[in-house]
Order: C-alpha cells, then sequence, then structure tokens
C-alpha cells in the first residue's frame, strides 16, 4: 500500500503566527482519511494548504512521490489532487452543465464524457437538472454538484472540506454513501468533517487535530469504539439526536 | 423628440463595446479600470494612422488595429497591472488613472490637440421615419450588434468564456477547477483591447478625433456598466442603451453640458441603492 | 532664484495640505476621494467669489470656502453612508468631483466659465510691505499648513478618530452599529473637506487667477503621489511626499526651456506622461507608502490566499 499524500512538518496560516504548527500527515492509496478536531483547529486550513490555496511556510507536502510544495492549485488537481470547497463551491452563475464542462476541459479532460461512467452513475440526478443555474439549486443538489465537478477528470485524491455541512440527515446519509462508492472505484478520499460518527463510520482512517497539531491518528473503528470520543473533541451535536 | 431618443440609441449603442469591455474587466480583475477611454483613444488614433495617413480603407485598418490592440493590452496589463496583482482596488484603481494619464498624453503628443476625423466618404444623411440617419450610424448598429452577438458566443460556447465567466463568479473555485488565473487575465485583456479599439473607432465616426474622446465617455460607460451589473455582459448591454437614450432625453430638459449628470446619478443611485445592478450578483467580497 | 524656491515652497505647503486632507479622509476614514480635484475647485472658487463678488476679506472668504467644502463633503458622505466598499465609494466621489467642475465649467453667470476669475487679492497685501510680501505668504503657508497638521493630528488620536478606524477596519461591524456612530464616517469627510477649502483658497490667493483648466484631475494625481511617496502611517510622510512631488512637477516646468523645439501643447503632455509613470511606479515600488489596503482574498497572480 502506497502513501499517495503525506506531510511532514507542515506549518502554515493566514497573518502572523501559524495556524498548523507541525503537521505529519501520511494518506494511503485507496483509503478514506477523515479529519475531526474542533472549530479552529486547523482542519480546513490544513486542507487548503494541501490544495495549494495557502503556501506552506515550513514542511513538505508530498503528493503522489513528487514534492509540490510550488504547484499552483491549478497544477495540483491536473496532476489529480482534487478539492472541494466547503463554502462557494460551485459557479453559481453557471448552469450545472457548464459547471462540470468546465471542470472537465480545465481539470485535463479532453474529448469525451464528463464524468466516467462508473462515477457518473453516482449521481443519476444531475442530469435532469442541467440547465438550472447552479445558484438555484437546494442544498444537497449542490453539494452533489461540486462532489460531481471533483471527480470529472478521475482524481487520484478527492479532498472534501464538510461535504455535509448544512445537509439533513438524510441527505448527508445519501452523501457519505455517494463518498463510499466514489472510495471503492479507486479514488483516494480526505474528508474534514465536524459530523463525526457519520464520516467514521465509511473511514478507515481517523486524525484528531487541535490547536494546529496532530492529536491523534488511528483506524476509525477504534475512535468509534471509544467511550470517551467527547474527550476527542469531536463536537459533534448529533450525537445525541 | 423621436430624433432625440434615436441620437440616444446610438449613443448608447457606442457605448455598449466600452460598457461590456468594463464589465468583463472587472468581473475577471475585480477593479473598476479607468484606463479604459484613454485606450480607446489610442486605439482610434492608430486606426487613423492606418486610414488617414496610410491610405487604408477604414475596416481594413480596424481589423489590424484591434488584433494588434488586444496584443498590446496584454502587454499593458504584464507592465502595469500584473505586479499589483492581489493588492486593493484602490491600488489598482490609481493605477487606472495613472495609465489613463499616460495614454492620453501619448495620444496628444502624438497628435496634438486639434480635432481630426477619419478619411471615409461623406454620405448623405436620409431620413426614415422622420428621423434624420446616416450611413455611418447604420454601420455603427451593424457593427456592435455583430460584435455583441461575437461575444455572446465567445462567453457561452467556448472554454475561454466560459472559465472567465467562472473566474468572474468566483476566482478561488476556478484556481482549483484547473483554470490558470494568468492565462485568462491575459486572454480577458486581448478581447476587451479589441472591443475597446472597435469601440474607439464607432466613437472616432460619431464625433472627432482628439485627446479626450475616449475620457468623455468613462463616466457614461462606467454608469452602463454599474446599471446593468458589474459583471453581467448583458446588463453592460442594457445599461448601455438606457443611459445613452436617457442622456440624450435629458436635454430635453437640461442644459446638455450637464448631459453626464444622468449616469452620475445613476451610478449614485445604483451604488447606493442597489449595488449588484439591474442584472448582476451581488459578489461577496471577504 | 531665491524667490523661485520660496514661491515653490508656498506652493508645496498647499499641495501638502491638500495630501492632508486625502490622507485624513483615506487613511483615517477609509474613504478615497476620487472627486479631490472637484472639491479644490469649489474651494479655490468659493474663495476667489466670496471675495470678488461677495466683498468678504480673504479671511472670512477662507472660512467660507472651508465651510462650503465641508458642507459639501458632509452631503457626499451622507449620501453614500451605506456603500461600504472602498472602489464602489471612489467611484461615487470621482462623479460628485466631475459634476463640480463641469459646474465651475459652466455656470458662466457665476464662475465666467473657461475665462476664470482673475484679480484675487492675497491675505494683507495692502498691509504688509511689497519686498517682503511673498515672505509672509510663506510664513503663512507654513503656519497653516503646520496648524493643519496638529489639528489632524489631534483629531487621530481623539476617541473621535478610534472610532472612525474601528469603522473602517471592520465594515461588518460598522453595518450592525447604529446611525450615530455612521455619523463618525460623515464628520470625517468634512472635515477632510474643511481642509481641501484651505488648500484651494491659498491655491486662489498664490495664483491670483483660477479657471477650470488648473483643477484637472493631474490634481488627484498629485496627491495621490504626495500620499504614497511619503510613507505609511504619520501624517508628515504626506508633507514629504508633497514636497518630493511638488519640487519635481513644477521644477519639471524648465524642461520649456531644456527642449524649446517642443511647442507646449506637447510639453504639457510629457510632464503628465512623466506623472502617470511616476504615480505607476510609485505604488509598484513603494506598497509601505500605502497606508491602507484590503488586499483581495486571493492573490490571483500567485495563487495563495491571504486574508483581507
Amino acid at each position: 500500500m502506497s502513501t499517495v499524500l503525506s506531510t511532514n512538518g507542515l506549518h502554515s496560516g493566514y497573518g502572523a503566527g501559524d495556524i498548523l504548527k507541525g503537521i505529519d500527515l501520511a494518506l494511503d492509496e485507496g483509503r478514506i482519511l477523515t479529519l475531526i478536531g474542533p472549530n479552529g483547529s486547523g482542519k480546513s486550513t490544513l486542507v487548503k494548504t494541501l490544495a495549494g490555496l495557502l503556501e506552506a511556510r515550513q514542511g513538505d507536502v508530498l503528493f503522489a512521490g513528487e514534492r509540490v510544495n510550488g504547484w499552483s492549485p491549478p497544477r495540483r488537481v491536473k496532476g489529480g489532487l482534487a478539492y472541494v470547497p466547503q463554502e462557494y463551491n460551485v459557479f453559481r452563475n453557471l448552469t450545472v452543465l457548464e459547471n462540470l464542462r468546465i471542470s472537465h476541459e480545465f481539470m485535463g479532460g479532453g474529448r469525451g464524457e464528463l464524468l466516467p461512467a462508473d462515477l457518473a452513475a453516482l449521481f443519476p440526478d444531475l442530469p435532469s437538472r442541467y440547465g438550472t443555474l447552479a445558484g438555484n439549486l437546494s442544498g444537497g443538489e449542490r453539494q452533489m454538484l461540486a462532489l460531481a465537478c471533483a471527480l470529472t477528470v478521475r482524481p487520484k485524491v478527492l479532498m472534501l472540506d464538510e461535504i455535509s455541512a448544512g445537509l439533513s440527515p438524510l441527505l448527508s446519509n445519501a452523501i457519505f454513501k455517494t463518498v463510499k462508492s466514489i472510495n471503492a472505484r479507486g479514488v483516494t478520499v480526505l474528508m474534514v468533517e465536524q459530523n463525526a460518527i457519520e464520516a467514521l463510520g465509511i473511514s478507515d482512517v481517523c486524525m484528531v487535530l487541535a490547536g494546529g497539531r496532530v492529536r491523534f491518528c488511528a483506524p476509525a473503528s477504534e475512535v468509534l469504539g471509544r467511550d470517551d470520543l467527547h474527550s476527542l473533541y469531536l463536537g459533534d451535536t448529533r450525537e445525541t439526536a | 423628440m423621436l430624433q432625440t431618443a434615436f441620437n440616444g440609441l446610438i449613443s448608447g449603442v457606442i457605448m455598449t463595446l466600452p460598457a461590456l469591455a468594463v464589465t468583463l474587466l472587472f468581473g475577471v480583475l475585480k477593479f473598476p479600470n479607468f484606463a479604459v477611454g484613454a485606450m480607446m483613444t489610442c486605439a482610434a488614433y492608430l486606426v487613423f494612422a492606418l486610414n488617414a495617413q496610410l491610405g487604408w480603407p477604414l475596416s481594413a485598418a480596424t481589423v489590424l488595429v484591434a488584433v494588434a490592440f488586444g496584443g498590446a493590452c496584454i502587454l499593458l496589463d504584464q507592465v502595469t497591472f500584473r505586479p499589483l496583482r492581489g493588492r486593493g482596488a484602490i491600488t489598482l484603481m490609481v493605477a487606472s488613472l495613472g495609465l489613463g494619464f499616460i495614454l492620453e498624453n501619448f495620444a496628444r503628443f502624438a497628435y496634438g490637440n486639434t480635432a481630426r476625423s477619419f478619411a471615409i466618404e461623406l454620405a448623405r444623411p436620409f431620413r426614415f421615419l422622420d428621423i434624420r440617419m446616416n450611413r455611418e450610424q447604420m454601420l455603427t448598429f451593424a457593427v456592435s450588434a455583430a460584435a455583441m452577438v461575437a461575444m455572446w458566443l465567445l462567453l457561452t460556447r467556448t472554454p475561454v468564456g466560459r472559465a472567465m465567466r467562472a473566474v468572474a463568479d468566483n476566482p478561488q473555485l476556478a484556481l482549483v477547477r484547473g483554470i490558470e488565473s494568468e492565462r485568462i487575465i491575459r486572454w480577458t485583456w486581448f478581447i476587451t483591447g479589441m472591443l475597446l479599439a472597435v469601440g474607439g473607432v464607432l466613437i472616432g465616426m460619431d464625433r472627432a478625433l482628439e485627446p479626450p474622446m475616449g475620457s468623455n465617455y468613462v463616466v457614461g460607460v462606467f454608469g452602463a456598466a454599474i446599471l446593468g451589473g458589474l459583471g453581467s455582459p448583458f446588463g453592460a448591454f442594457v445599461g448601455a442603451l438606457l443611459i445613452g437614450v436617457a442622456s440624450e432625453l435629458s436635454t430635453l430638459v437640461m442644459p446638455p453640458n450637464y448631459r453626464i449628470g444622468i449616469p452620475l446619478a445613476a451610478i449614485a443611485l445604483v451604488l447606493v441603492f442597489r449595488p449588484q445592478g439591474l442584472f448582476g450578483q451581488p459578489y461577496i467580497r471577504k | 532664484m531665491i524667490s523661485f524656491i520660496v514661491l515653490l515652497s508656498i506652493v508645496v505647503c498647499f499641495s501638502a495640505i491638500l495630501a492632508l486632507a486625502l490622507n485624513f479622509q483615506w487613511g483615517l476614514g477609509g474613504m478615497v476621494n476620487f472627486g479631490l480635484a472637484g472639491f479644490y475647485t469649489l474651494g479655490a472658487y468659493t474663495c476667489a467669489l466670496l471675495i470678488l463678488k461677495g466683498g468678504a476679506n480673504t479671511f472670512f472668504a477662507t472660512l467660507g470656502a472651508m465651510a462650503i467644502v465641508a458642507a459639501a463633503c458632509a452631503l457626499t458622505a451622507f449620501v453614500t453612508l451605506r456603500v461600504a466598499e472602498e472602489d464602489y465609494f471612489a467611484i461615487v466621489t470621482l462623479g460628485v468631483g466631475e459634476m463640480l467642475r463641469l459646474v465651475s465649467l459652466n455656470e458662466d453667470w457665476l464662475t465666467k466659465g473657461a475665462l476664470g476669475l482673475s484679480g484675487i487679492p492675497r491675505p494683507l497685501d495692502g498691509v504688509i510691505p511689497h519686498e517682503i510680501y511673498v515672505y509672509f505668504l510663506l510664513g503663512l503657508s507654513i503656519a497653516l499648513l503646520l496648524g493643519t497638521l496638529w489639528v489632524l493630528n489631534v483629531l487621530a488620536r481623539s476617541p473621535f478618530g478610534r472610532i472612525v478606524r474601528a469603522l473602517r477596519e471592520d465594515d461588518v461591524v460598522a453595518a450592525t452599529l447604529g446611525k450615530n456612530v455612521l455619523w463618525a464616517r460623515v464628520r470625517v469627510f468634512a472635515i477632510g473637506g474643511a481642509f481641501i477649502g484651505l488648500a484651494g483658497s491659498l491655491h486662489a490667493f498664490y495664483y491670483q487667477y483660477i479657471d477650470p483648466t488648473q483643477f484637472t484631475n493631474i490634481v488627484i494625481a498629485y496627491a495621490f503621489m504626495a500620499v504614497i511617496a511619503g510613507g505609511r502611517g504619520a501624517h508628515a510622510g504626506a508633507i514629504w511626499g508633497a514636497a518630493v512631488v511638488m519640487v519635481l512637477l513644477e521644477g519639471s516646468r524648465f524642461l520649456k526651456d531644456v527642449i524649446p523645439w517642443l511647442d507646449s501643447d506637447r510639453l504639457a503632455a510629457i510632464r503628465i506622461i512623466i506623472i502617470g509613470v511616476g504615480l505607476i511606479l510609485l505604488l509598484i515600488f513603494r506598497p509601505q507608502g500605502f497606508l491602507r489596503e484590503h488586499r483581495l482574498q486571493v492573490d490571483l497572480a500567485t495563487a495563495t490566499m491571504r486574508r483581507p
């Protein structure tokens, strides 16, 4: 099992001071890794740094065997590192079809189908909405579109920042099922989630981030089985439901 | 009054191309670019050089200059705005003001302050439905309409056009969807450079060529783009026509020198009450 | 030569006051006044008209000009209270400035249009002996400049200044606060306006003749260059910047003697090109000269993200 995405001693941040204070991460091919932690722990910052939107101030980011610190976001995504941001993750003024088309065109797809056939099957409802402006979609539809756009050119690694945010339990469930199926079709997944229980339910590995550092990293099943979930800063409000 | 409205329509049609340029530039580059007036002036003088001084037919001169000017705008961007990428909108606006001074005065230096005109056959005006029109105005309609159609096709049917709309919609998302922003910025300048060149020629046909010819239109063009909604190409088109007609009609009740008050009032009203204009999307600047 | 330096220094003084006003409105208040030229015009013309048509003396005319421009700025700021974005505000002020300039050009009955107003007296002209008058005027200008600097600094450090700074920092906070606090923005703009009026009055006194061509948009280029060249923060920087800019630009009038084979139109064009180039170079190479910038969230070229 090879490591497809890893960091060592990663530091990054926005202004003065680092938000990430030395992250070591290793994501093996074909796995699903879920990143959890309290607000402000740096989860989103980490994913943005991996995507290239934030510069790594210290440490390396290695993807598919190469050091990609100097790679721009377009270069990374063309190399197979796809990213779905948490908010504003679709082009609201473009239609669903245009969103998919543009992702396909610029992420390196040539002629051919917008989505690889096996992945397209996971989004049966999209074609009927092709003509709709992305800004007019419902929350759940928008997340599905954002997900599909990241898959138009089959990525090696898919990074999701709170893909289930704002969704009802039913939709949330559906999205996690979709993510699991995506993984089953050969895409490695890195997820940031507040919805820890459900996310861990489909994951292989769990990593807990707090205060910009890795506190804990273990197989997901192990984490789920613990009684002291709260003490691991899960912050999951659905637990009591 | 019908004549006034018609004149306003012509004036509005002339403004559609630069208004579209302004809105595209704002969408992709995220700042209002005040150099557009002087750019039109320079391009018009380049066409003048080929047409009146070297004897080229106006259409051929315009086509050549349009393409060349598109390239020139890319260079101007590399030198002036690229070093300032990511700086605040005010910095870029001030830089664009400076660039406008430079370009306009290049024209002034080369050709002085006296008014010039293109070397075209003067055809007699004709009357239609009791409105006086001339051949140049028909040509203006045709050229602008063709340019609008071409732009619409570009923006909706080509990858570059879609990418421009995507970058205008969400620059950060565009990056992670594989769109190289500098490439799109170069394309945007090339296209707007062409629009501005043709716009300059249309102004030169309608009025004389003189150094302030383009800058005189800046307030009107911005009024049009803002009224229509900065970032919305369709809005720029509608806004231009509205501003053009309204400005001319205003001369029936106000001294003509103050017709600039119409786009100014439009700008103030829109920015205070409905910043996204008629057709724009509120751009969330975080 | 000495008298040239004295005269140049006077010009530097009121240009510096103008730069300080821009600095105050923008650096402290976060409101960029692209209509500077128009308000400057208003100040100069108001002062001149109060003397020539109203019979006021130079002192009251100056006060009148300051009050009128302050009021105009207050009105502008009030109308645009809801416009939170810097660049939108700048566009609106550009428009207002343009309108003011148009009025000066077109309302012949009031301003004599393109002919301009001549015969503007200077303060205490008859009182101070002719031989030393320029030195008096210089002294007066310096005193007014220092006074401006003092007043604006005091205001910037006061509780009022703190409120304004807080409003500038965070638009969201500003939006949730009531009108009473937003009035601070109007006051900042108005106070800056008063000093624009002062600069305009001094301009009128110095040249003793004003016409619309003196107040083109080059004025704003000068003012911005002064603010940028001067450096971040302290108002004193704007003065230093104004000095540098003015010396270079007024000094370039000598080009005429050095390059006699170019006519004045062309020389004027070259000077403006130099200004434009200078402005852009300053923006590129002296970023620390800019007091406050809201950066775009994404640097498009290097694709890195920065917090605004």
